[in-house]
């Protein structure tokens, strides 16, 4: 117990409280001085509108979660009823995992141009307008998420196919002999089982929304900052103003935001959970 | 009970990571630091490994003349250094020397990493270096920087595209207000267009308006420096450019990808005319020796005025170094006029010290490239050694210049990128916007100015040369289309 506390201590609270006594003062690395300005940060931030705009992107972010999940519970059911192949697509789906997110948000780059870019000359041949998808909200967030998606379904898929494992086969058994067809016994047998996993991707994939940086810090970088999420507007104030303060108080309402949301998440589980029992 | 032990063998571990951290601080292993008396860290930026052997002959030569000094030479990506260095003085370990662009250095000056210089370095900075790119490193009357390697523009043309779009190398403009003009004509949306410059991110518009002899700023009844940018002729100026990227006759890049689109397009022959540094040439050549050969090298495009841009990569001493003499001495070192001399041979940039520039490598091609039949870059190299003397650097010396440049870009992005049907003064509005925000960053920064024994900044801080004569002018001694 004492050692983990001590590095806890070291390596996340005492990191922790150094951001929260950042946040309440004016600090300068150079001359290493610490100047004490009270809620002075976060009234900055709550009178920023620029703040609130990169707050309600990084809730539009999470739109990304549930076409994450959807699309990484197919890819496993795919991967789990062993149709031809399905080990070739197990590894094809796995790769955008270990694919650097620099890489893969520089390769989209260039699908996404909007001058010379795949996206929009399939989109004229087919007859419909491009978007401006790197530079014109909303399309530079929907940019970043179709990073996002590609980047992250894979890993979620390998989640989902541990715990298809453990569905009970005597389970989808029984319901094949009462008659349950193949999507009957998804939404009866295999849907409710992998409902804590479901959660758990739910929460994980939420707060990386929220946290959201990579994709957008190099897909579109360049828009003004009311197209970015709070992290790039963190990163933004830290290490290309110098306020560190300021920085320190937007990074701390974003956890706010995340305890909330998780915590909000869990209570929504727990009570369906309790009703299904 | 159990837990005593471990705890304590954590707290070691912590405690002799801590302690070695603290031990390799300016890198470089314990025995060769047993004998060196001092040890100096210098950072540059993306210099490794192009320009390895030179910067390690140029420390050793440090070395030989001040024995008892090691320096550590650290190379950081030129994206990378300002949060490497925030984080390294965070932890009280700033490097002794760092080299910064013009872009970047004033806001860490501002922030007081830096010690002031005179009075510590061994010679006359005025004597030795260009006027122009000293003044870059001067805040507030203190001189924080050195100026080390310097670029100036010269106007690169591909010749096939240009003749693609019904222009050839007579025919095409040579000043901003014509290339806007012809830029229309010869745009073929998405396909090609006639120039490309950076307007939003890394935006040119500020340094444009300063070499077309519009400052943005005016003085008060008082003689207080005031942002002054909704003028009639500098909301004219601007309005030419936001007209011509709104009408598609720019790539779209041209708002949020700043300085590194120009070489992604150039290559792809998808813009016929850049105005950028004489580098840029040899990076074509390293990617598409076909739009090399096509290429085309003139004067530089300027604005009025008739001067070129310099942009300046500067030395600065860290003000947490315990050796700051020493650590003046060695970017004195690095920037003799012997060793920018030796530099310039291996890159195409331009000295500081006008004394390297009598050399006859900056006169034209060296017997080697006149043999190797490929004297475009040498020709390139002589073009932008010719601008110099009349260059300025339209880089206002303040230290809240990166935060205003930053607010300016944030607003002119949005007047760039605004929907067809958005309000008709949008303009206007975001130059009102951005004026308020300037004028609340000059208050500050005079407050603290002045809250250190400084003094308030003036026009003074501002770069404001008269207009070259034609006959000085880098296009009058060019050569022959």
């Amino acid at each position: 117990m004492l050692p983990a506390l001590a590095v806890l201590g070291v390596f996340l609270i005492g990191s922790a409280a150094q951001v929260v006594y950042y946040s309440l003062g004016s600090y300068n690395p150079f001359t290493d001085t610490y100047e004490f300005v009270g809620g002075a940060n976060y009234a900055r931030l709550m009178g920023d509108g620029v703040f609130w705009r990169a707050r309600a992107n990084a809730v539009l972010y999470l739109l990304v979660t549930p076409v994450l999940i959807v699309l990484s519970l197919v890819c496993a059911l795919i991967v789990d009823s062993r149709v031809k192949g399905s080990p070739l697509l197990r590894l094809l789906f796995f790769l955008p995992v270990v694919t650097p997110t620099i890489v893969a948000a520089v390769a989209w780059r260039l699908l996404l141009n909007e001058e010379s870019g795949l996206l929009n000359a399939g989109l004229s041949v087919l007859g419909l307008p491009g978007a401006n998808w790197l530079t014109t909200h909303p399309f530079t967030l929907i940019s970043a998420m179709l990073v996002t998606l590609w980047k992250g379904f894979g890993f979620y898929m390998m989640v989902f196919l541990a715990a298809l494992v453990a569905v009970p086969r005597e389970l989808k058994e029984a319901a094949a002999i009462d008659g349950a067809g193949r999507m009957g016994t998804f939404l009866n047998v295999t849907l409710p089982t992998l409902r804590p996993t479901i959660v758990l991707v739910s929460i994980i994939s939420s707060i990386s929304a929220l946290k959201v940086f990579d994709e957008l810090f190099v897909t579109v970088r360049g828009v003004p900052p009311e197209q970015q999420t709070v992290v790039p507007l963190v990163y933004s104030l830290a290490f290309e103003r110098n306020d560190f303060g300021l920085a320190c108080a937007a990074g701390l309402t974003l956890f706010v935001v995340i305890l909330a949301f998780s915590l909000l998440n869990l209570w929504i589980t727990r009570r369906a959970g309790g009703r299904d029992a | 009970m159990n837990g005593c032990p471990a705890f304590a063998v954590v707290c070691a571990i912590v405690a002799s990571l801590s302690l070695g951290s603290c031990g390799d601080a300016r890198g470089g292993s314990n025995a060769d630091r047993a004998d060196a008396a001092v040890t100096l860290e210098l950072w540059t930026l993306s210099l490794r490994p192009t320009f390895t052997d030179y910067i390690e002959r140029t420390i050793e030569g440090f070395e030989s003349e001040h024995p008892g000094v090691e320096v550590v030479w650290v190379d950081v990506p030129f994206g990378a250094v300002e949060r490497k260095l925030v984080a390294a003085a965070a932890a009280g370990r700033a490097p002794d020397v760092i080299n910064m662009s013009d872009l970047m250095f004033a806001r860490f000056a501002g922030a007081r990493a830096f010690a002031a210089l005179d009075g510590v370095l061994p010679g006359d900075a005025a004597g030795r270096y260009h006027a122009g790119a000293l003044d870059v490193g001067r805040i507030g009357g203190e001189l924080y920087a050195l100026p080390w390697y310097l670029t100036t523009q010269t106007m690169i043309v591909n010749t096939d595209l240009l003749e693609a779009g019904g222009l050839t190398l007579e025919t095409v403009a040579t000043d901003w207000p014509g290339l806007r003009e012809q830029a229309i004509d010869f745009a073929e949306p998405g396909e090609r267009s006639l120039f490309t410059q950076p307007l939003g991110q890394d935006s040119q518009l500020l340094m444009m308006l300063l070499a077309d002899g519009l400052p943005p700023f005016a003085e008060d009844a008082g003689g207080a420096l005031r942002a002054d940018l909704t003028r009639g002729e500098v909301v004219d100026f601007i309005r030419g450019w936001v007209e011509v990227y709104r009408s598609g006759a720019l790539p779209r890049a041209a708002a949020t990808n700043g300085f590194e689109h120009l070489i992604e397009v150039y290559q792809n022959e998808r813009v016929a005319v850049l105005n950028t540094g004489a580098n840029f040439l040899g990076r074509v050549r390293g990617v598409s020796q076909r739009v090399y050969d096509s290429s085309a090298v003139l004067p530089p495009i300027t604005g009025s005025l008739g001067r070129a841009h310099i942009a300046v990569m500067s030395l600065s001493v860290s003000a947490q170094s315990e050796h700051p003499e020493l650590a003046s001495a060695l970017a004195w070192h690095l920037t003799s006029p012997e060793a920018q001399l030796d530099f310039c041979r291996l890159a195409t940039i331009l000295p500081s010290t006008p004394a390297s520039l009598s050399d006859p490598f900056f006169a034209g091609a060296t017997p080697g490239e006149l043999e190797s039949g490929d004297a475009k870059v040498a020709e390139a190299r002589a073009v932008v050694a010719r601008a110099l003397p009349g260059a300025v650097a339209f880089t206002p010396a303040m230290e809240a210049w990166p935060e205003m440049r930053r607010v300016f870009e944030d607003g002119i992005k949005r007047v760039l990128l605004a929907p067809a049907d958005a309000p008709g003064d949008l303009l206007e509005s975001q130059l009102a916007s951005i004026e308020s925000r300037w004028n609340g960053l000059i208050d500050a920064m005079n407050t603290a100015r002045v809250a250190t024994g400084g003094r308030a900044a003036t026009m003074d801080a501002i770069p404001t040369p008269t207009a070259l004569p034609s006959a000085d002018r880098a296009g009058a001694a060019g050569p022959a289309r």
